[in-house]
């Protein structure tokens, strides 16, 4: 099957004005039928539960390292004794040089925050497009370390920091100069050195934008660039124990044993500010949705797998449940649900060896998980998209898109309403009469421009809140669009009625980018923000959620995954769901 | 000060709503701003006051059978989305403005808006731009001048007075003092922390040594 990368134009030109909906990636009928319907996939319960696949983007990424045969180099390392210095690595891809310029400086305790308030970190960094000259790097070491407060020139790709993990930094450290490996459990409890506070990308205090790299090769998906930033600060944090080890006790200091290297991943501690990116890029949102449920579409449609596929996908769903056991979090909620998932998964068994040999096993096999909880529902779909290989691979190209949303301003109101009533009952049917259902509001603190959440009877500052509001939004434009003329066009409707046109994009929008909205209301008592976190962290290949509230998480990237190295061993895609054995 | 187009557009949308645009407006305003900004960069030293001129209340003329619509004052910024919309729709297909106080952000806001179609835009019948796709022959000086007079935009492919094809620069240097009135636009859309929403705001704590 063939699905053209999207364009600005196509998408457009694939409605007509009256808003049929035609499906721009030009499924099958057949497989188009497929697709779970948007109206139970996105709610926020289910976006919470996705694990992540092959085609999430740090697996994408890896691929494409691979296939490229990139390494690692590091062309200026002058770190002291106790870890603090400067630092460059260098990988190559699509004979384009990218350097992960890293700073260390010491910090105490009580200014160890993974806030955005933070002013201060163990470790900074900005990924540069080349190779840095000393001018450079001398220009970057006055801004880095302050990272929001700095300037930075279209030459930075990415601007990121990261903190100690104080426990497992310190031991590995000690373990390492005392010249043993450090401890197996701790490792496997923790499974980072260092998490990364923030990731900024696309232009943010004056890096480049993504247009600069966009059409670049393996660069050109969604976060790619981001990635490749954050895999090289995960080998940096390698490098940096082994060579504090060294110079703790040159005569005794081992190096980290490459199995530990390849368990441990880069943590990453992620707030509220992730959650309005899903909102503000519908399209884009719509696209990853549409791509991942358009190889679980197909994969369900395989009439019967191979004996290397059987195996294959015994095998893995032997080690989603050892991951399983590996997965702690002292978050109630999730510690709950991680127990039914595990309960359930192991009742699993003998479906996987009665299904996998009969006819259209996978979708038997997706369909016997329906009635149990919604993290068993998405890690079966997980699995099965992981035995899919190369056949689904090719789906990530879908991925992308630079597309605003674009108004059909000659669009009848008889056509708009369709839309409205046909997709939109989530919205219509919220009762915000209930103050539970009004209950917050999104906002940008005055304090370094934290993403927050407010009660808005209770707190100051609802006047400002951001349009994450859309359910309550549809129902006013409802109102306002009932007693209007059906033939009337929505160009004249709008320029009685201009505050309406955000949400009339966003209506028209979802006529063929079905996946492109969250069902369900994003400023109620009820709404968890984790949800909408864990779903793009999914996206981003992020497993092992340990939740902090419900707007706050951690997580681990790259964990299992093959360090530069081992970019090119023969089982370098093989890091689904990690496992410490 | 070099500044990259996404901080720009983001600053300038944020700048917008701190204005009292609604949401709609001001991506549409803050996007045909970053775009048209690319090809002059001194654009953006009227932004602020473009944003926050007072708000006209248009109207529909009675007979759109003509297809030709006659305004009396248009702002660029609250007004031009809607004739670019009136244009996309087939509406009308040539608008008449007596005054309009910034033809450079009217051509940002076709252009972006309605990229398809083919416009021209006439000042005093002085031809001053033809626009369309990510193509914009231009006479600069022209578009640039404050409070234009007399201006006409229609649909209209004809090749007629010959005008420079102008090419966006690949970055964006905007004076401070113009950052800083923006930003002080942007800030309007802050919430002042107190004590609570610093601790219970985010969801997380204010350490992290673990």
């Amino acid at each position: 099957m063939e699905m053209p990368k999207t364009s600005d134009t196509k998408a457009f030109d694939a409605n007509d004005s009256d808003g049929k909906v035609t499906n721009f990636c030009q499924l099958t009928d057949d497989l188009s039928k497929q697709l779970r319907p948007a109206d139970s996939l996105m709610k926020l319960a289910r976006l919470g539960s996705f694990f992540p696949t092959r085609l999430s983007f740090m697996r994408v990424l890896l691929r494409q390292l691979a296939k490229e045969g990139s390494s690692v180099t590091s062309s200026v390392w002058s770190i002291d004794k106790e870890g603090f210095g400067r630092a460059v690595l260098t990988i190559s891809l699509y004979h384009q040089h990218y350097s992960l310029i890293a700073f260390t400086q010491p910090l105490s305790d009580e200014n160890r925050t993974d806030r955005v308030i933070a002013e201060a970190w163990d470790s900074t960094y900005v990924l540069f497009d080349g190779i840095p000259s000393i001018k450079d790097l001398d220009r970057l070491e006055k801004q880095v370390p302050h990272q929001e407060g700095g300037r930075y020139s279209d030459k930075e790709l990415v601007l990121s920091r990261a903190n100690k993990s104080v426990r497992l930094f310190g031991h590995v450290v000690d373990r390492l100069a005392q010249g043993i490996q450090p401890d197996f459990e701790h490792v496997k409890s923790i499974g980072y050195l260092m998490r990364t506070t923030a990731v900024y990308g696309n232009g943010k205090f004056g890096i480049s934008d993504r247009s600069k790299i966009a059409s670049r090769g393996g660069l050109s998906g969604p976060f790619q660039i981001e990635m490749l930033a954050v895999y090289l600060i995960r080998e940096f944090t390698h490098k940096l124990v082994e060579h504090i080890a060294h110079h703790k006790s040159p005569k005794t200091a081992i190096m980290l044993d490459a199995k530990l290297k390849r368990y441990l991943g880069i943590g990453n501690s992620t707030g509220l500010g992730m959650a309005p990116f899903l909102i503000s890029h519908p399209v884009l949102f719509n696209n990853w949705i549409l791509a991942r449920e358009t190889a679980i579409a197909q994969m369900r449609a395989k009439a019967r797998l191979s004996v290397a596929q059987q195996q294959e996908l015994s095998s893995l769903y032997i080690r989603a449940d050892a991951h399983l056991s590996q997965w702690q979090t002292a978050d109630t909620i999730q510690s709950q649900r991680i127990s039914i998932l595990r309960n359930e998964w192991k009742h699993l068994s003998a479906q996987i060896n009665l299904l996998k040999k009969q006819s259209f096993p996978l979708d038997k096999l997706i369909k016997s998980t329906s009635l149990l909880s919604l993290e068993t529902q998405e890690l079966m779909i997980a699995l099965v998209l992981e035995i899919g290989g190369e056949e689904i691979d090719d789906l990530s190209h879908c991925m992308d898109s630079d597309i605003a949303p674009r108004l059909r301003p000659d669009m009848s109101l008889k056509s708009l309403k369709n839309i409205l009533y046909n997709q939109f009952q989530w919205a219509l049917s919220i009762d915000f009469s209930n103050p539970d259902e009004n209950y917050l509001f999104w906002y940008t603190s005055a304090a370094k421009l934290e993403p927050r959440l407010g009660v808005r009877l209770a707190e100051k500052g609802a006047e400002k809140e951001q349009p994450l509001d859309i359910a309550k939004r549809v129902q006013e434009v409802e109102r306002a669009l009932k007693d209007c003329n059906d033939d009337e066009i929505t160009a004249v409707f709008i320029l009685k009625n201009p505050e309406f046109r955000y949400i009339i994009r966003r209506i028209q929008t979802a006529s063929w980018a079905p996946y492109s909205e969250i069902q369900d209301n994003l400023i109620g008592k009820d709404c968890r923000p984790i949800d909408m976190l864990r779903c793009k962290l999914s996206f981003f290949g992020a497993a092992k959620f340990d939740p902090k509230s419900d707007r706050w998480t951690r997580i681990t990237l790259y964990q299992g995954a093959p360090t530069a190295s081992e970019l090119n061993d023969s089982n370098a895609d093989d890091w689904w769901l990690p496992v410490l054995q | 000060m070099h500044r990259s187009f996404s901080e720009t557009k983001f600053l300038c949308y944020k700048a917008c709503i701190g204005s009292g645009i609604d949401v709609g407006r001001a991506q549409d305003i803050s996007a045909a701003a970053t775009l048209i900004g690319a090809y002059e960069n001194s654009f953006f030293a009227c932004f602020p006051a473009l944003i926050t001129a007072p708000i006209n209340h248009l109207s529909i003329p009675e007979n759109t059978t003509s297809k030709i619509a006659q305004f009396e004052n248009i702002s660029a910024a609250q007004d031009g989305s809607f004739l670019a919309d009136c244009l996309q729709s087939k509406l009308f297909t040539q608008i008449q403005i007596n005054l309009l106080d910034n033809a450079l952000l009217l051509v940002g806001m076709c252009f972006h808006l309605a990229p398809e179609l083919h416009l021209t835009l006439t000042i005093n019948n002085k031809l001053a731009a033809r626009f369309y796709g990510n193509k914009l022959f231009a006479d600069m000086a022209c578009l640039m001048s404050d409070k234009a007079k007399f201006v006409t935009l229609e649909i209209s492919d004809k090749t007629i007075a010959k005008l420079v094809e102008l090419a966006p620069s690949h970055a964006l240097y905007i004076g401070d003092e113009t950052w800083r009135e923006i930003e002080h636009l942007a800030a309007r859309t802050y919430v002042a922390e107190n004590e609570q929403s610093r601790i219970a705001g985010a969801g997380a704590g204010l350490t992290d040594n673990d």
